[in-house]
């Protein structure tokens, strides 16, 4: 974690909602809530180009939508992050969208942003350039047949969940009982499989818009 | 698998007035045909005048008369000839560039026998000025006659297509109200049907487990780690009606993700479906365009047209067809000569069991194919090359230069 403050704008209609957000973001001491709007023509107006780190955009605004409103903002603003808010799984929504965003997405459902911890700890890793997926969307994810993450063996597939909820090699090796270098080599394992190259963090963004793109709901009925 | 071909799907038989009452070509033939009779009595009169009935009267009233007729019969049969050797080549075939010179062409031709047949004639004029000029005024009098019976007929073509197309566009409109009526009702029946049955029902058990929960804590003996853990399960319930009754419902009214286009929509769609199924959507040039640009060509109204007969289709195909594989494409392009119309063509191939050999009875797809007509378009089933079933369809569309909901998006330049 950087010691530099996050900068975050919310944009959310529903009041109870939008009340809820800051107040837990204040709490943290290194976020801060900059600006908090109930619509995209507000948000146009006061999400000026390096006043937000990154930006929680409610999916449906009474004045818009908020995918579109987030491509706008990001193509003035190309540092900024963007995370999705949807009481709805919008994962295909999310999917599509990350081809014409100038920088990859973070999607948390209202229901996670309820968590506090899950909330904070999305808003910080997705400030930091990586890309965070609810938790309880990721965990009720199963490849898609035909797919190259598909050919992932189970364990690969475990990881591979896990940094797209956003967490760290460290955090994702303690929530499995092993070792951070098993984590590693795994990890060396998908990007192989799922052809990806490049380095570091591209990689590990890369391997979740793949976990995206390439996995569908499954339905315990 | 059914080795049937592809076949358009017809929601309603053409209408019969669609066809023009009768054929301009025969306006055409019957203005040129009186023409050429009313050229042949005039010569008959130029002959008088000539001195020609004086000569023959000489010879007495028999001679005048047959040379009369004579007179008369090759002019008829000239502007006969003209007008059938015309008529056959149908002119209406061609352009103005060829029609009127293909005219002069068979005037000439069919005039170089009728002055030999005119000279023939004892009481006409011998010099080869008088014959020249019998020549000339000939062909000019076919190609004139005739070609004025073709460019009636031409225009009277043109004004029947005109008046047609008039007829299709206000019967389309008339067609389109009468269905998005429909549409609604039947909409509004279905979100009523669930509401009271499904939800209502499954609400129900929630609040009776909820109450469950609470007597139990009520009790003497009261266990509040199993009362957490039925709470937690009546939550998971919740959740679960939420995003299969909540959704389901508000899909039927607007699919997710329609604001931003129909891939977008159908995108969310696919990924909804079982992860055992492989999915895979492409989209052609033309929609890429459109998207990089940040536009949405479609009005709504046409888009949900689009998502919903791509649904029934991929519907199909898992409940019908039983298939593991469904790939989807979709692109636009402009209807050529006809500015601001576009069409979207899309289909829906599955490697399932492929339609049955049999008559199909249509429900769902029967209602598509009638939206589809209605605006102009026409959906087509067949053999896919996945070995199942194709779902092909064309949705006809005025093009909007409508942007993403939140304004205008800057210009991606193109790659
Ligand atoms: N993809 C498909 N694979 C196999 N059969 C199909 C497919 N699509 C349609 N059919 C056949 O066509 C029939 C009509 O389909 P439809 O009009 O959608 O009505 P419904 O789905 O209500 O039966 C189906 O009953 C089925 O027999
Ligand atoms: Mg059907």
């Amino acid at each position: 974690m950087t010691d530099q403050v996050v900068r975050v704008g919310i944009v959310e209609d529903e009041a109870l909602m939008r009340g809820m957000l800051e107040q837990t973001l204040a709490s943290e001491t290194n976020l801060r809530v900059v600006h908090s709007v109930p619509g995209a023509t507000e948000a146009r107006l006061v999400f000026t180009p390096g006043s937000v780190d990154v930006a929680l955009l409610d999916v449906h605004l009474p004045d818009g939508n908020g995918v579109a409103l987030g491509v706008q903002l990001q193509r003035q603003d190309p540092d900024l992050a963007v995370m999705l808010l949807s009481s709805e799984d919008v994962m295909g929504l999310f999917s599509s969208v990350q081809e014409e965003a100038p920088r990859p997405w973070s999607y948390l459902s209202k229901r996670s942003s309820f968590a506090r911890d899950v909330l904070v700890r999305a808003v910080a890793a997705t400030a930091e350039g990586q890309v965070v997926i609810d938790p309880y969307l990721v965990q009720r994810s199963e490849p898609r047949s035909g797919s190259a993450v598909a050919d992932l063996t189970p364990a690969q597939f475990g990881v591979l969940r896990l940094v797209a909820e956003g967490l760290s090699n460290q955090a994702a090796a303690e929530r499995l009982g092993i070792n951070t270098r098993s984590v590693e080599s795994h990890l060396k394992s998908i990007y192989q499989r799922l052809g990806i190259d490049g380095d570091g963090s591209n990689r590990r963004v890369a391997a979740v818009l793949a976990f995206i793109e390439q996995t569908g709901r499954s339905w315990r009925t | 698998m059914a080795a049937v071909s592809p076949r358009r799907l017809r929601a309603r038989p053409e209408h019969v007035d669609d066809q023009p009452l009768h054929d301009p070509t025969r306006t055409g033939i019957v203005l040129a045909s009186t023409n050429v009779v009313l050229f042949s009595l005039m010569s008959l009169a130029q002959w008088a005048g000539w001195g020609g009935l004086n000569r023959a009267s000489h010879s007495g009233d028999a001679v005048a008369v047959s040379e009369a007729l004579a007179v008369m019969a090759v002019n008829l049969a000239y502007g006969l000839l003209v007008v059938g050797g015309t008529f056959a080549l149908r002119p209406m075939r061609w352009g103005a560039k060829v029609r009127y010179p293909l005219i002069a062409l068979v005037a000439l031709v069919a005039s170089v026998p009728r002055a030999v047949a005119m000279r023939a004639i004892y009481t006409t004029p011998e010099g080869a000025v008088y014959i020249g000029a019998e020549w000339l005024a000939g062909f000019f009098a076919g190609f004139l006659a005739v070609g004025a019976g073709v460019f009636v007929a031409a225009v009277v073509g043109r004004a029947r297509r005109e008046e047609r197309r008039r007829l299709q566009v206000a019967r389309r409109a008339a067609r389109a109200v009468e269905e998005l009526q429909s549409e609604e009702m039947r909409v509004r029946r279905m979100v009523s049907d669930h509401l009271h049955g499904n939800l209502q029902y499954r609400l129900v058990t929630v609040t009776a487990g909820l109450d469950g929960v609470a007597a139990s804590l009520d009790g003497a003996g009261a266990d509040p780690a199993a009362a957490a853990a039925q709470l937690r399960a009546w939550a998971e319930r919740l959740e679960e009606i939420r995003e299969q009754e909540v959704r389901t419902l508000s899909h039927a009214v607007f699919p997710a993700g329609v604001e931003l286009g129909v891939v977008r929509a159908v995108d969310l769609m696919l990924r909804r479906l079982p992860p055992q199924i492989a999915t895979s959507i492409q989209t052609g040039p033309g929609l890429r365009r459109f998207e990089r640009l940040g536009q949405v060509p479609l009005m709504l109204a046409d888009r949900l047209v689009a998502v919903y007969t791509i649904e029934e289709a991929v519907t199909n195909a898992l409940k019908h067809g039983h298939a593991s594989r469904v790939s989807i494409t979709a692109d636009v392009r402009p209807v050529p000569g006809e500015p601001e119309r576009w069409v979207m063509e899309a289909s829906v191939d599955d490697d399932g069991t492929g339609m049955p050999d049999t008559d199909v009875e249509l429900h769902g797809l029967a209602r598509h194919a009638e939206r589809l007509e209605t605006r102009g378009g026409h959906l087509t089933l067949g053999p896919s090359a996945l070995g199942g079933t194709r779902l092909s369809f064309a949705l006809p569309f005025e093009r909007t230069t409508a942007t993403l909901p939140t304004g205008e998006l800057p210009v991606v330049p193109e790659h």
